[in-house]
């Protein structure tokens, strides 16, 4: 396989993909194509749908129509492919949810024992590595409740990047933190853009964006109301959704 | 809006069945299904068996023949001609009527010990403390047996019986209460009360309106307190007014070897009541303590700091927050004592469970009888959870 | 998890400095001031004093025979005597295992401990005065306080610790059963059937057992309540609320009149077991309840997280969720416990053998004794108030633990 054709490789595709929370249309037909080492920045007002949407992509939440595909495996009713997609994308949540009752170490050693069955030894090795990444050693042994925001979401990125997942997607990362510790956190997820990872981020961070990013993409009422390069975007959004939007939060 | 598509899970895309998440989740459940099923058919077809060998009749409709046994001291008249369907509801309403009187007792002596540990009155907390302590920490039934074989042969004759000056007597032949009977008069004295109540609604409806400017002989009338004396004034001439008073205090007196007149509760209902009372009261003390401290401290801090009493924060601000902290812990008691009233089977008090087992003695009909009795039960269960439920919508509606 | 380096929080007895009153001004502070302060003081003195006015006396003139001479039969019921060894040395382990607790959960199970080698001790003393104790009795009560000390001593070491403690107890527990059972008639141990097993040895294994069996039972319950598989769900609640609505004592008359219709002809099935089964399904009910709450106070985020890594099902539940729930309903789960070993006096009523059913015997059985009723229900109730007092110290310990956010 050339180097090109690695670069174009598709690593998410979505068709139509569609979604209800009971009688409420949450997602109303999203189709998008995400390249291998893109940056994709996801915003829009809350209730758009853009939560909603990366969700569907592991599964967290199950679509209702359309059709999604994370490289290469369908994700359907089939247990082994959502194991599979599952294992492949990494997440970070708003809430961190790391777990209370593991060690910081033990919490990202934990899934890469028992998902891909790694000695208690080769996993705590990987993890140690995986928070050097995120510059935490020295907090390995404490449990996440004696960290810092900050510091606990930094362990949630060590934790998902110890499965080595070929995407890593955020869920709004920086949302609960305090003002001062938001740096970092941006500062390894630029790190890790920077090193070629396929990420989508939703994340109001038009900071991180414009440095970042590949691509943005505008969600209002279950739909991409817009999409381009930041420069696009931010110096001449053609939509009037778009402008209002970014001119509050910008 | 387009609706919600409904396609055919279990065909899609080729995927093979016994990966598919859905089939999967049926399948964990038709076979827990079948497994539950089956053992529930193999217990049937040993109850069919052994109902033929020991010629056992499970129809419910024997429910309906003569009982042929008595429920002493029903509630409801009863005699052995009924059936055995009006026993069983017959030991309902003394049920019902036991776990009445032992809520509105157990919830007094509670509140009483409650309130003494809370004091900071060494000796009294002291008391409360060993109190709540002894019987926590052993089991009803334990109680239960102490209790009542120590009444049952400490109660006096009915020549020494314990007095207590217009309330009743204490003796081993039952305990007989003061009764309050009505008179001749009666009706007419509520005719008066019912429009003495009426009265003091309009005065009180005049004074609001008027905003408490209204005087009479140069007094200031309150709203809610003039109305009230009001309503007691007339009450109070219509009772003395005529000649017979509305009610008239029966008390019970010797006549002969036992006493005759008053309201007459059995030793057996009367131990059962004590254990239970006295045993439960010790959990209601608990629920009753911990819902005022419970209370944050906040809240008092904030009201003194308004310049209330300690009197007035505690009873504008304390109490009635415990209160609202203690209603749903009470209603779990209140479910304890329906169940703990079964234990009136060890004095023999005549509630459900103990008509059920004479019953089953004396008919056999073990199955139908158990089957009632859970139906009790759950529907007892299923009343307090419904007030529960209610109570915690409202609070909610309420609250905060 | 070891507990031996724990800095326990400085107990609070010691008052501070300004609060260091004399008597006179503990007493007008804590009893007579404001004036009904002292109303309330003369009212509960005069309550203290008719209180002691009728229990000293009764104490003085009671008939203690009545529990002394029948003590066999209150602690083992009519175990044969020619086989009572099997008790003692069967029995041997529990004291051993409640030190070991002790050495490994340290402060927590502290009061509890403690209060048993108290009772032991107090027991073997007593056993000097009067001959109404077996000499073997004598000795067993002498010998567990040690083996209390000497687990204590083993549970300090590093190499044991809350799970080696709970496998131990659990086969030791088995072991017991066995022991007590018997196999063949032939053989060293000849079979005992459970009729003839009483007393407080009945009530301490039905307790034991129980304990072992409705944690896992109630656990399984909770998590078939919480399933989205409509099935299990329904099942789960089904059993749970019937049971629950159902008394106790009711369950028991069910299980032993009503149980057999459903067996097979040929089986005539153990009544000791049956009212176990009772007891088992109560508290399971209850159980389920308790941890449900632990369950649903597992946040959905870490469901997510967990998912999110690509754990398969029974891992998250398994490794993330139940952890912690359980951890959340420790103390209610040690409040079961205590429910369930309250629970067993209920077989009395049925007429098994349990401590409280051994009383009931000694009064309706003996004629000497018909009267004794209140010397032997007192010595019974005070066996239940030790051992309950002592579980509740536990669950105290382990929420006081909680509360100070120790880990």
């Amino acid at each position: 396989m050339s180097a090109q054709s690695v670069e174009n490789e598709v690593m998410v595709q979505t068709t139509d993909v569609e979604k209800w929370f009971g009688s409420l249309h949450v997602l109303r037909g999203i189709s998008v194509t995400i390249k291998k080492g893109e940056v994709v920045v996801i915003f829009g007002p809350s209730g758009s749908g853009k939560s909603t949407f990366i969700r569907t992509l592991n599964r967290l939440e199950e679509h209702h129509k359309g059709e999604i595909i994370v490289d290469g495996t369908v994700l359907d009713n089939d247990v082994r492919n959502i194991e599979t997609v599952r294992s492949e994308i990494g997440m970070v949540f708003q809430q961190f949810n790391l777990f209370p009752h593991k060690t910081v170490i033990d919490n990202v050693a934990l899934a890469p024992k028992l998902v891909r069955k790694l000695s208690k030894v080769d996993a705590d090795e990987l993890a140690m590595n995986m928070l050097e990444l995120v510059k935490i050693p020295e907090q390995a042994h404490k449990f996440p409740g004696q960290l810092s925001g900050g510091q606990q979401q930094r362990v949630a990125i060590a934790r998902a990047l110890a499965m080595q997942p070929k995407i890593m997607m955020f869920d709004e990362p920086t949302s609960a933190l305090d003002p001062e510790m938001i740096a970092e956190v941006l500062d390894v997820m630029i790190d890790l853009a920077k090193s070629g990872m396929t990420m989508i981020v939703v994340t109001h961070e038009m900071g991180f964006a414009r440095e970042v990013a590949d691509r943005l993409m505008m969600f209002d009422e279950g739909l991409i109301v817009e999409e381009g390069t930041p420069d696009k975007m931010f110096d001449n959004p053609q939509h009037d959704r778009t402008k209002e939007f970014l001119s509050r939060v910008l | 809006m387009t609706n919600r598509p409904s396609y055919n899970l279990l065909i899609y895309r080729g995927v093979p069945i016994w990966r598919n998440v859905v089939f999967i989740r049926l399948t964990m459940q038709a076979l827990a299904a079948i497994f539950v099923l089956s053992i529930i058919w193999v217990l049937a077809v040993n109850l069919m068996n052994n109902a033929e060998q020991r010629g056992l009749n499970l129809s419910f409709r024997l429910l309906s023949t003569n009982a042929g046994f008595d429920v002493p001291y029903s509630l409801i008249p009863f005699d052995s001609s009924k059936s055995i369907l009006y026993a069983f509801f017959a030991g309902v309403a003394n049920t019902l009527r036991l776990v009445g009187i032992a809520m509105f007792t157990t919830t007094i002596l509670g509140i009483v010990i409650g309130l003494a540990r809370l004091s900071s009155n060494f000796v009294i907390s002291g008391l409360g403390r060993v109190y709540v302590e002894t019987l926590r920490n052993i089991p009803l039934i334990t109680f239960t047996f102490f209790l009542v074989f120590g009444l049952l042969r400490g109660l006096p004759k009915t020549s020494e019986a314990w007095r207590i000056t217009g309330i009743g007597v204490v003796s081993n032949r039952g305990i007989y209460l003061t009764s309050i009977d009505e008179s001749s008069s009666l009706v007419l004295w509520l005719v008066i009360v019912v429009l003495g109540a009426l009265l003091a609604y309009l005065l009180n409806r005049l004074v609001l309106k008027n905003r408490g400017e209204i005087k009479l002989f140069g007094i200031r009338l309150n709203r809610g307190f003039t109305p009230l004396v009001l309503l007691v004034l007339i009450a109070g001439v219509g009772w003395v007014a005529q000649p017979q008073a509305p009610f008239v205090f029966d008390q019970p007196e010797l006549k002969g070897t036992n006493f005759v007149g008053g309201m007459k509760l059995t030793t057996e209902f009367f131990a059962i009541l004590t254990a239970l009372t006295m045993y439960i009261a010790s959990y209601v003390a608990e629920i009753v303590r911990g819902s005022v401290q419970a209370v944050p401290k906040g809240q008092i801090e904030a009201a003194r700091a308004l310049g209330l009493s300690y009197w007035q924060v505690t009873t504008n601000v304390v109490l009635p927050q415990a209160a609202r902290i203690a209603v749903l812990p009470m209603i779990g008691q209140y479910v304890n004592l329906t169940k703990g009233s079964a234990l009136a089977i060890v004095v023999g008090y005549a509630e459900v469970f103990v008509v059920a087992r004479t019953a089953i003695e004396k008919t056999g009909m073990a199955l139908q009888i158990f089957v009632m009795l859970i139906i009790f039960y759950m529907i007892m269960g299923a009343f307090f959870s419904l007030v529960g439920n209610w109570y915690n919508r409202k609070v909610q509606f309420d609250g905060r | 998890m070891a507990v031996e380096n724990m800095t326990e929080p400085k107990p609070m007895n010691e008052l501070r400095p300004e609060e260091k009153l004399s008597i006179a001004g503990w007493a007008q502070k804590n009893l007579f001031s404001p004036w009904y302060n002292s109303v309330l003081t003369a009212v509960g003195v005069i309550l203290v004093v008719m209180l002691l006015k009728e229990a000293v006396p009764f104490l003085i003139d009671a008939q203690w025979p009545a529990v002394t001479t029948n003590i066999q039969i209150l602690l083992v019921g009519q175990y044969p005597s020619e086989e009572l060894w099997r008790v003692g040395a069967g029995v041997l382990p529990m004291p051993f295992i409640v030190g070991l607790a002790w050495g490994v959960w340290g402060s927590m199970m502290r009061t509890f401990s403690v209060t048993l080698v108290v009772s032991a001790v107090l027991t073997a003393i007593s056993s000097l005065f009067g001959d109404s104790m077996s000499s073997g009795l004598a000795l067993w009560f002498t010998v567990s306080p040690f083996l209390v000390l000497l687990g204590y001593a083993v549970g300090r070491r590093d190499f044991i610790g809350p799970r080696q403690v709970l496998i131990i107890w659990f086969l030791f527990l088995l072991l017991t059963l066995f022991f007590l059972r018997g196999f063949g008639e032939d053989s060293a141990m000849p079979h005992v059937p459970t009729d003839r097993w009483g007393g407080l040895l009945v009530t301490i294994l039905i307790a034991q057992v129980g304990i072992a069996v409705v944690l896992p039972l109630g656990i399984v319950l909770a998590l078939a309540r919480q399933s989205n598989l409509w099935f299990f769900k329904g099942a789960a609640i089904a059993y749970i609320e019937v049971l629950r609505a159902t008394p106790l004592l009711a369950l028991l008359f069910l299980m032993l009149i009503v149980s057999p219709m459903f067996l097979p002809d040929v089986t005539t099935p153990d009544r000791l077991m049956l009212a176990f089964i009772a007891i088992v399904l109560n508290n399971s009910a209850y159980m389920a309840e308790n941890i449900r709450g632990g369950l649903q106070s597992v946040s959905r985020g870490q469901v997510e997280a967990a998912q999110a890594l690509g754990m398969r099902g029974s891992h998250v539940t398994l490794v993330i969720v139940l952890p912690q729930a359980i951890r959340a309903t420790i103390p209610a789960i040690v409040g079961q416990f205590i429910i369930l070993f309250k629970d067993t006096a209920v077989i009395a009523l049925v007429g098994l053998m349990d401590l409280l059913g051994a009383a009931y015997a000694i009064i309706l059985g003996q004629d000497a004794w018909r009267t004794a009723d209140p010397e032997v229900f007192l010595f019974v109730a005070a066996v239940y108030w030790i051992f309950t007092y002592g579980m509740s110290s536990v669950s105290a310990g382990v929420e006081k633990r909680m509360r100070t956010g120790a880990d």
